[in-house]
């Protein structure tokens, strides 16, 4: 990797982060909060907000970490930072 | 599949070999359908299926026998991603989380999920903050990562010291509720059963130290998802037609709710700290399934999922883990997997509780009490449900349940035979196993590297190495055990601190340690030292009722204790040093050498040099 890359590599890297966690941990504190209201709704059978706040947000954090993974090592690829393969 | 260096390194025959294993393992368990159908009593089936998959899992484990450190500590770092996202899946989960999870689902409902989700958005939050810095890194211990970071002798001992807490009561809590299944397939006494599985732990990993554990851990992995999966599927055939219980429960679930209305069960309002979870006995069923906050307050259900998401992300027991893998990327990969594991797991045993509510509420509730099934006498005879209260049809409050007891209830409940409640029996025996032998794994590493050789950078020979790890195994695996029945405190609870511990001393310092240059050794020491002193004297506090905070909580001031102690004692002492720069530069890229190799390469040629 040039040494000049370091720099835009981790910005890059640290707003990749950031745009993996926040929403992820937003909805950590939503669903749960608002499960109450959401109940009366049904989805696939389940009551709303009990579906959003446990099998949805494992749905989520499924997606959240697959697009981190081809995300990050996009990234890691742009920038030359990758492992030899 | 590129052909590359790193792939290379990856056994191609892993798939057929666990084949092997699952396939024997079921044929074991077809076998003792079919003795048990031809009458050979439950006593013998019972042994059987508790030893036979000990032996199996020994057998692995003795196969991986290695004399090399890599191996031995770090597995060879050839570990493909999915086999090492199942060791942090089950190791996160544990006995635990299967057998009391499905409890608390079960008892308390929507309000268990705090802790499901806490588990899960752990490996979420350890994927993109610190696994791979670690990974890169490449050091087999949590301390060793902290000392080699700072260049710092003191940070390693204090992160070793401080660090062995949560993780012996990780142990401790495993090997509760492990003997507690044992207890069930033989019966023999508690301390006993302690005993059968430190000695199964330290026979399995002894050997091959991480490299046992990887294999081992594995088939036992395979074991649990089979024994929570299959008996939940053929229940789910019979009530909602589809063999996928986890997105097929929701009707079901509605129906509960429904019954729950008609029934009149009361939606307490509870203060936002309130923190009600089912301990480890009787409790009677007063909450509504679906309905949030039944027994927890809202503040109390947001705390409790930060504070095991926060503990699981830099658990010191679960890191070790992720350096067996090829690559940086795979360790990504890895953590993906555990949180696809996991989510079947907590969908799964979420499942089990929603099907056996709908039993208890279908069966039970509203019926005469002298007509009451077959089951429920034969589990309140075995003291782990009790009907209280007068009136010729009892309602749902007058119903309790062991919290333990559930998971095992519903092959029971639904007439299944005797050998599939030995099934998910042998799954909780192996989840305990898997669990309490990662956290034992990782303790001994941790004492004999980081204790006892961390005075001097440069490993001794390997012969000493591994001797001083098989040693402190040992030492290990009987202080748990000794713990375990010494400590009558409920596993669930045991976990909660060891999370609140984790999250307050590992978690501050860890994200740091990686995403802020400027944090030095002084920072670090603070910053551990503040974050687990303040979440021990809150547990204490609060479990002498001096405060009115339940200690599960204790993390909620220990992480800010942590962070802003690190951060302010770093700002007034001196900026690290340029080597230590150099470090943190090199563990944030993907590319290049392993640090960890190359610091004891340079180490060796330079002692070489002066000779």
């Amino acid at each position: 990797m040039q040494p000049r890359e370091r720099k835009p590599y981790w910005a890059h890297t640290k707003w990749q982060a950031v745009a993996t966690l926040a929403p992820f941990l937003a909805v950590l504190v939503i669903f749960p909060l608002y499960a109450d209201k959401l109940n009366s709704n049904k989805f696939l059978g389940f009551p709303l907000g009990y579906f959003l706040a446990g099998p949805g947000l494992i749905l989520i954090a499924i997606f959240t970490i697959a697009s981190f993974v081809n995300r990050q090592d996009a990234i890691d690829r742009w920038h030359g930072a990758h492992e030899e393969t | 599949m590129s052909f590359s260096p790193r792939t290379r390194l990856v056994n191609p025959w892993l798939g057929t070999y666990f084949g092997i294993f699952v396939s024997l393992f079921a044929a074991l368990v077809l076998m003792l359908l079919m003795l048990e159908q031809l009458g050979i009593t439950g006593r013998t089936l019972g042994i059987a299926m508790l030893a036979a998959p000990i032996l199996l899992y020994a057998a692995i484990g003795i196969a991986a026998w290695t004399e090399q450190p890599a191996e031995y500590f770090g597995s060879g770092r050839r570990v493909p991603a999915f086999f090492a996202g199942l060791g942090v899946a089950i190791s996160t989960i544990g006995a635990t989380g299967i057998v009391a999870g499905t409890g608390l689902f079960f008892i308390n409902g929507f309000d268990a999920w705090a802790l499901a989700i806490g588990a899960i958005a752990g490996c979420v939050v350890m994927a993109v903050l610190v696994a791979p810095f670690f990974r890169k890194f490449g050091a087999y211990t949590v301390p060793g990562f902290l000392g080699r970071r700072f260049d710092n002798r003191l940070v390693r001992i204090t992160a070793a010291a401080l660090m062995s807490m949560p993780i012996l009561l990780i142990i401790a809590a495993e090997l509760r509720i492990g003997a507690f299944a044992i207890a069930w397939l033989v019966p023999v006494s508690p301390g006993a059963c302690a005993a059968i599985l430190a000695v199964a732990i330290v026979s399995t990993i002894s050997l091959g130290g991480m490299r046992s554990l990887t294999w081992s851990s594995t088939a036992q992995g395979l074991v649990t998802l089979l024994a929570i999966l299959v008996p939940t599927a053929m229940v789910a055939v019979v009530l909602t037609n589809l063999p996928l219980p986890q997105l097929s429960y929701g009707p079901v679930l509605r129906a509960i709710g429904r019954l729950e209305a008609s029934q009149g069960v009361a939606i307490p309002i509870l203060s936002p700290l309130a923190f009600g979870f089912a301990g480890p006995g009787l409790e009677p069923l007063a909450r509504r399934m679906a309905t949030p906050f039944g027994s927890i307050g809202h503040m109390s259900f947001i705390l409790t999922t930060f504070s095991v998401m926060l503990g699981v992300a830099a658990a010191p027991w679960l890191l070790p883990r992720t350096t067996t893998t090829p690559g940086v990327y795979e360790v990504r990969k890895s953590l993906g997997w555990s949180v696809v594991l996991l989510g079947i797991v907590a969908m799964t045993i979420s499942a089990v509780a929603v099907f056996m509510r709908d039993l208890v509420m279908d069966t039970l509730v509203g019926h005469n009490r002298g007509t009451l099934p077959e089951w429920f006498g034969a589990m309140v005879r075995a003291g782990l449900a009790s009907l209280d209260g007068r009136g010729l049809r009892p309602p749902l409050e007058a119903f309790s349940f062991h919290r333990d007891g559930v998971l095992f209830a519903l092959p029971i409940a639904y007439g299944y035979p005797t050998q599939l409640v030995n099934l998910v029996l042998a799954g909780a025996v192996a989840a305990a196993l898997a669990a309490a032998g990662n956290a034992t794994s990782a303790l001994s590493t941790l004492l004999a590297e980081d204790v006892v050789g961390g005075t001097r950078w440069v490993p001794p020979s390997d012969r000493l190495r591994l001797a001083i790890s098989r040693v402190s195994l040992a030492l290990v695996a009987a202080l748990g055990g000794w713990v375990a029945t010494t400590l009558a405190i409920d596993p669930v609870r045991l976990v909660l601190w060891a999370m609140a511990l984790s999250a307050a001393t590992a978690f501050p310092v860890m994200m740091l340690a990686i995403w802020w240059k400027r944090l030095n050794a002084w920072g670090a020491t603070a910053g551990m030292l503040a974050g687990f002193v303040a979440t021990l004297a809150m547990i204490l506090a609060s479990e002498s009722a001096l405060i009115g905070v339940p200690s599960a909580f204790a993390a909620m001031i220990g992480v800010p204790a942590g962070f802003i102690a690190a951060i302010a004692v770093a700002w007034v002492t001196p900026a690290p040093g340029r080597h230590v720069l150099e470090v943190v530069r090199d563990l944030r890229m993907p590319g290049g050498e392993t640090l960890h190799d190359r610091e004891i390469r340079l180490q060796r040629l330079k002692q070489r040099q002066s000779r």
